[in-house]
Order: structure tokens, then C-alpha cells, then sequence
């Protein structure tokens, strides 16, 4: 038996899921074409069945990638119960979602999240009128606190086994005739799509593209246009506006018929958002949280880190030089080891202590804020405010920072998205700006870099958004209440995203750190030196001997740093090169061309010439603002 | 009024609602992702949305709408003819 979970962002969705993965066996995640969903067997008391967690979603319409997604996967039939999981403290609007669910004719258990809030804000929920006037189970649950999850189970198996489906809610009079009329004309559709021909219906009124450049056939089309001007006609209004009027009216009615509302006083939250939201006060708070987040990762990775680093460069790599002697094979091996050590030396240390503050951040349901507040500004440059949240991440590492794109709306805001993203300088380039400027200049040097980024990807921004002149759909977000964020779901984020690195670029990582070895040992590196020389030494006034780094900082990009001490044959850089230098170095190395895992999401993601497109964008904006630096600092005499 | 005079229904629109005001929502000009995005939110013509916060720089207003908070980018606000209420 298969049970999928549905419902909307916020609803704590993963947190029954969590809570019923309690009971596990196996967990997998499904890479669907543009999300991921996980899967989890379960064993409740003998009973083995699937349940799956579908990307929360606030319809069934095709505008979001994940709504798509999740509506492809519960039309494909597999699927034996949906628990529809709501946030009870917003029942009214939940139901919307609901009645599409049960159009799509599988059985429904129906679950009010968050008593507790709801009863709080003074709703009072009948949940056994509920359940009469749907037709299908209601079970009430406070899922952080592991309440009404066993009922949720057993309620679930058992509209599993007796498959009955809810009621069938109508509309308003005339509307239903038109929708039931449609469904008749395209029934034959319906059933070669295997999609409920009232659920066709309704979604061809409301003009569902996906579904509308599916039909060949043209006097369908015909029929479709005739049925949403009929609707038109009567109410005044697009098709889509009544069909979505219509739901919300009985939504509204359901609601008025089970539940009662009270008075509420001033919540805590509207306390907090008054300072967190201010217009001035937001951001000083915004800048002070992030500081905050940024300082504790950064230290806690220092201090992982060099342990680890340590226990390679001291043990394992000497001990590899002993066995496997000098030639092409002790290269190759310690190559590897190497792009292995990389990705623990930086993935351990601080990718996972910054995907878990943000994870920490989101559940806490601050990350919405953010986006308000960068709504802003976000706007000014053409994108609109949930762009920051991939930005932000992008200071993890770009691989998921790339791939979170896809919660924006537009292919564009996506694209122009995910090319910032790229520059976000990520753990392994901070590795860079903090062991070299920091370290050999000042720490104000390393912050000036930092804001120098934000500078150029702001004006990037505006640049591309001027390029592809498209209107942004704008911010439409909810904000949800605050929210101690659960270990388990913080840490099943933390996963989800880390899995990213550890699967697509940490591979590639290693696989680069191979063929540098390959390169060194048939010493290729002064051909690449002389090829690049135009590059760093003519225009940017660099040694020779960097042009192999920055090679080797396409493939990983902490390497540039550690090559460059290993070919300058002295950790005393200042020695050898002058301080404009170092500026001009590190700035070219934090700007240009994304690392090979990158590249390989931004293919994925975007499509080969995109992608193309981005390491040419990001190599001019490099040489660009290196030459810039080189240009200030020797003028100023660094 | 002057003879010949037409009465003129200007429709404010939702961006040039002062905080703290309250207000139905009339129509929603714009296309149909934005329509439909908004009604996923609860908001369609005749709701009652309350202006929690309105920032003055252009920036994105924060709107009430039965017991959930929405941001709302300016430029979807200016597509949200509302008429104040009480």
C-alpha cells in the first residue's frame, strides 16, 4: 500500500512524515525531474506499507515545478490513500486544497495539524461534522508532539482497505452544469490520460496549461473555449477566477459550518515582527542574525577543520608516498586522497554546521522574513524577494544553492537566480579569502571582498534583468508563524542538501583532484602557465606561476589557494608577492568560473548554453574587477 | 457637481492603502498565474485582507488575510483593486 502525503508549505508536512518514518524500515529519496521526494517503507505493528512525502503544495495548478510534481505522481494511479495534511489554525484556506485532492478521486484521510495553534488563536474545530460533511476521515494531530499520529495511521490503512471516497461537494448551480457538461466532452481524454474527468474539467476551466497544450484535437479546444465563456459571461470574470471563487465559497462554508472563532489579543508573533519586520529595525536585525550565523559556522568549522586536514597532510598522505614509491600510480592515489580530504576537510567543517543554522533559520520560519525585507531591494534590481534564499545558501555551497532555485516561479528569475548564485563566494572560496586576505593583509580586507561580491552581484543583477527584460511574477509569500524548529526535520534538510555535495560534487571533486595529479607528473603545468600568461601576468600583473592554480581552482576551488603556496614554494606569500597582488588574486579566484560541480548542476539545471553562459559571464566580471583592484592598489602603492 | 459631470470611480489599488487599514478586494487586474497565485493564498475578489505593514520605499506590503500573513511584492499589490472598509 502506498500512502502519499499532501498538503501546503508550512503545514508540517515533514514533520508527520518524520514522525511516521518513526516507524521505519527503509528511506530513499526520489530525484523527480525538477524535485525530490522521499520515500519511506514503513512497519506499524506488522503492517508493512510506503509512504511518501510530496513537495508541499498550495493547489493542484501547474505554475510551481513542485506542484507539477506532486500532481504528476498522485495522478499515475500508484498511490492507495492521500493524508491530506492541514494546518488547522488555517482551515478555511486548507480546504481549498482539499476539495482538489478529492476530485482526484483516491481516498482521503484528512489531518488538522496543529490543534493546539489553532484552539490558541481561538478556533474551536468540530472535527466529527467535519468528517460528515466531506465523507472521509478527520483525525486531529499535534505532530511535534507525536499526538494523533498513531490514529493517523490507522485511519489511513483502513481507508486503504475499504477505498471509499469522499463526498462529492458542488458547486453553485450553474457553474456545476458547466463543469459536468465539459466533463462529458472530454471524458474520452480523461480516460487516456487516466485523470478523473471532473477534475480535467475543472482544470481545463481554470485554462491548466499543462493540460491544455496536451489536447490535439481541435473541437475539444473549441468546446473548452465555449464552456469558459459561458462562465465568463454569467460572473464577469475570468473562468479561472470563478472556478477558484467557487472553491473558496464553499471552503468558506465548510469552514463557518464546523468551526467557531473567537477574539484574539496581540500574539507573540505580531510582537516579534513588529522589530524583525520594521522597516528600519528588520534590517538591523537582519544583519546582526547573519552575522551572528556566519561567525558561529566559521568558527566552528576552524576548529573542526584543522584536525582533519592535519590527520591527511600528516598520516595518510606521507604514508601513501612510502608504499606506492614516485611513480604515475602514487600521484593518481594521492590525487584522490586529496579530493577526498577536500570534501571532508570542507564539508564537515562547514557546510554542515551552515546548511544546519539554515535549516535552524527556515524552520523557525525567519527565512520567509528575509525575504520580505530583501523584497526591497530584490525588486529594484527586476527579481523579487524569495531570489535571496538560494543566494544565501550559495554561501554554503553552490551546488544546492543552484538547485533551490527552483522555488522561484519564472524560468527567468531562476536563471538570472542561479547565475548570481554562482558568485556567491561558497565555503571553499571563504577557506580562500580568509587564509590569504585575511591572514597576509587584514581582516577589514577580507570584509571589503565580501562586500565588493555583494556590490557586483547586485549590479550583475540589474545588468541580467535588464538583458532579459521579462516582468518578474513578484513576491507572493507566505509568512508563517514562528516555530521551535524539530531536530529530526532539521536534520532531514541538513541531509537532503548535503546529499547534493556528497553525491554530485564531491565525486567530481575527486575525479579533478586525479587529473591534476596527471597533469603535474607529465609537468603540463608550465605549457598552462605559458598559455595563461597573457591573463594573469600581462593584464592583471600576477606571477607566472599562478596561471596552474587557477586551473586548478576550476576543479576545486580551495586548491587555488593550496597551489598557489605549494608553486610560489613558500607559505610567506608576502614575501613573493605584494599585497595588491594577493587582493587581485583572491578577488579573480572568488569571481570566475563556478568549480566543475557547479558546472555540472548549472548543466542540469539550465541547459548546456547557459551554463556556457555563466562561465563566460563570471570570467569577464573576474578579470573585470581584478583589473580594477590591480589598477586601485598599485596607485595607492600596496 | 457641475451639470454634465460624471462620477468617476477611481478604484484605489492595494499598494496605495495606508498600514493598518482594512479592505476588500474588488478585482485582481493581471494575468492568470498572478490571480491564481494569490487565490492560493486565500485572496480572490470579496475577501477582507487587513494592511499589517506597507513599506514607503516600494518595498512589499505584509497583508492579513483570515489568520495568514502573506508578503506581497508591490507589483502585485498594484494589481489589487481594493475598496476600504469600515
Amino acid at each position: 500500500m502506498i500512502i502519499a502525503l499532501a498538503g501546503q508549505q508550512n503545514s508540517g508536512k515533514s514533520t508527520i512524515f518524520n514522525q511516521l518514518a518513526g516507524y521505519r524500515a527503509v528511506t530513499s529519496n526520489f530525484p523527480g525531474k525538477t524535485v525530490q521526494y522521499t520515500k519511506s517503507q514503513v512497519n506499524y505493528h506488522g503492517k508493512v506499507f510506503d509512504i511518501v512525502d510530496l513537495p508541499g503544495t498550495y493547489s493542484l495548478t501547474s505554475f510551481d515545478l513542485a506542484e507539477l510534481e506532486s500532481r504528476k505522481y498522485l495522478l499515475k494511479g500508484e498511490v492507495d490513500v492521500v493524508i491530506n495534511v492541514i494546518d488547522a489554525s488555517l482551515l478555511s484556506r486548507s480546504l481549498e486544497l482539499t476539495k482538489q485532492l478529492m476530485e482526484l478521486e483516491i481516498p482521503l484521510v484528512l489531518c488538522l495539524n496543529f490543534m493546539d495553534d489553532a484552539r490558541r488563536k481561538g478556533i474551536h474545530i468540530n472535527t466529527k461534522k467535519l468528517s460528515e460533511v466531506l465523507g472521509v476521515p478527520v483525525v486531529s494531530a499535534i505532530a511535534v508532539k507525536g499526538i494523533g499520529i498513531q490514529e493517523l495511521i490507522e485511519e489511513s490503512l483502513k481507508a486503504g482497505e475499504q477505498k471509499e471516497l469522499g463526498k462529492s461537494l458542488s458547486f453553485s448551480k450553474d457553474v456545476e452544469k458547466v463543469v459536468e457538461d465539459l466533463a462529458v466532452k472530454v471524458s474520452i481524454l480523461a480516460k487516456e490520460w487516466n485523470v478523473p474527468e471532473r477534475f480535467l474539467a475543472m482544470k481545463l476551466l481554470e485554462g491548466d496549461e499543462y493540460f491544455l497544450t496536451k489536447i490535439e484535437d481541435v473541437k475539444i479546444l473549441e468546446e473548452i473555449t465555449h464552456a469558459q465563456k459561458i462562465l465568463e459571461k454569467s460572473h464577469g470574470r475570468p473562468s479561472d477566477v470563478v472556478i477558484s471563487s467557487e472553491r473558496h465559497a464553499l471552503a468558506i462554508n465548510i469552514f463557518d459550518e464546523v468551526a467557531t472563532v473567537g477574539k484574539l489579543g496581540i500574539t507573540f508573533r505580531d510582537k516579534l515582527d513588529k522589530v524583525l519586520m520594521h522597516q528600519y529595525l528588520g534590517y538591523v536585525f537582519l544583519a546582526l542574525i547573519l552575522y551572528l550565523f556566519f561567525n558561529i559556522v566559521f568558527s566552528l568549522g576552524a576548529v573542526i577543520e584543522s584536525p582533519i586536514i592535519n590527520f591527511f597532510e600528516k598520516s595518510v598522505i606521507p604514508a601513501a608516498r612510502v608504499r606506492l614509491g614516485t611513480g604515475l600510480a602514487q600521484y593518481l592515489f594521492i590525487g584522490v586522497i586529496q579530493g577526498f580530504a577536500g570534501g571532508i576537510g570542507i564539508v564537515l567543517p562547514y557546510l554542515i554546521p551552515f546548511l544546519i543554522g539554515l535549516a535552524v533559520m527556515e524552520d523557525a520560519g525567519y527565512l520567509p522574513r528575509i525575504a520580505f525585507l530583501m523584497d526591497t531591494f530584490l525588486h529594484r534590481m527586476g527579481l523579487h524577494g524569495k531570489s535571496i534564499l538560494p543566494l544565501i545558501l550559495g554561501y554554503g555551497c553552490n551546488v544546492p544553492a543552484v538547485m533551490g532555485t527552483r522555488i522561484l516561479e519564472s524560468d527567468r528569475d531562476r536563471y538570472i537566480t542561479a547565475v548570481l548564485a554562482t558568485m556567491v563566494p561558497c565555503a571553499a572560496r571563504t577557506t580562500i579569502i580568509l587564509g590569504l586576505v585575511a591572514f597576509f593583509i587584514s581582516p577589514a580586507a577580507a570584509l571589503g571582498i565580501y562586500i565588493l561580491n555583494i556590490v557586483v552581484i547586485a549590479l550583475s543583477g540589474t545588468l541580467l534583468a535588464r538583458i532579459m527584460p521579462e516582468i518578474t511574477p513578484g513576491l507572493i509569500l507566505e509568512v508563517p508563524r514562528y516555530q521551535i524548529p524539530s531536530v529530526k526535520v532539521v536534520l532531514n534538510k541538513t541531509w537532503l542538501r548535503t546529499k547534493e555535495f556528497v553525491f554530485i560534487a564531491w565525486p567530481l571533486l575527486i575525479a579533478g583532484s586525479a587529473v591534476l595529479s596527471f597533469l603535474e607528473y607529465y609537468k603540463m603545468d608550465m605549457a598552462i602557465n605559458q598559455i595563461l600568461y597573457p591573463l594573469t601576468s600581462l593584464l592583471l600583473g600576477l606571477p607566472m606561476v599562478v596561471g596552474i592554480t587557477l586551473i586548478f581552482g576550476i576543479l576545486r576551488k580551495e586548491l587555488a589557494m593550496v597551489m598557489l603556496i605549494q608553486t610560489l614554494g613558500t607559505s610567506h606569500v608576502l614575501d613573493v608577492m605584494s599585497r595588491t597582488q594577493i587582493m587581485t588574486f583572491v578577488v579573480f579566484v572568488t569571481f570566475y568560473i563556478p568549480c566543475i560541480a557547479t558546472i555540472a548542476v548549472l548543466i542540469q539545471e539550465l541547459g548546456k548554453k547557459r551554463a556556457g553562459f555563466v562561465i563566460i559571464f563570471t570570467t569577464i566580471m573576474a578579470t573585470v574587477m581584478a583589473l580594477l583592484i590591480r589598477i586601485v592598489g598599485e596607485l595607492y602603492g600596496y | 457637481m457641475a451639470p454634465g459631470a460624471r462620477v468617476v470611480d477611481i478604484m484605489p489599488r492595494l499598494d496605495q492603502v495606508q498600514e493598518g487599514n482594512k479592505v476588500k478586494v474588488r478585482e485582481i487586474r493581471g494575468g492568470r498565474s498572478v490571480r491564481q497565485r494569490l487565490a492560493e493564498m486565500g485572496i480572490h475578489p470579496g475577501d477582507i485582507v487587513g494592511i499589517i505593514r506597507s513599506s514607503v520605499f516600494g518595498g512589499p506590503l505584509l497583508i492579513d488575510i483570515r489568520d495568514s500573513e502573506v508578503a506581497i511584492g508591490r507589483s502585485v499589490a498594484q494589481k489589487i483593486e481594493v475598496e476600504v472598509v469600515d
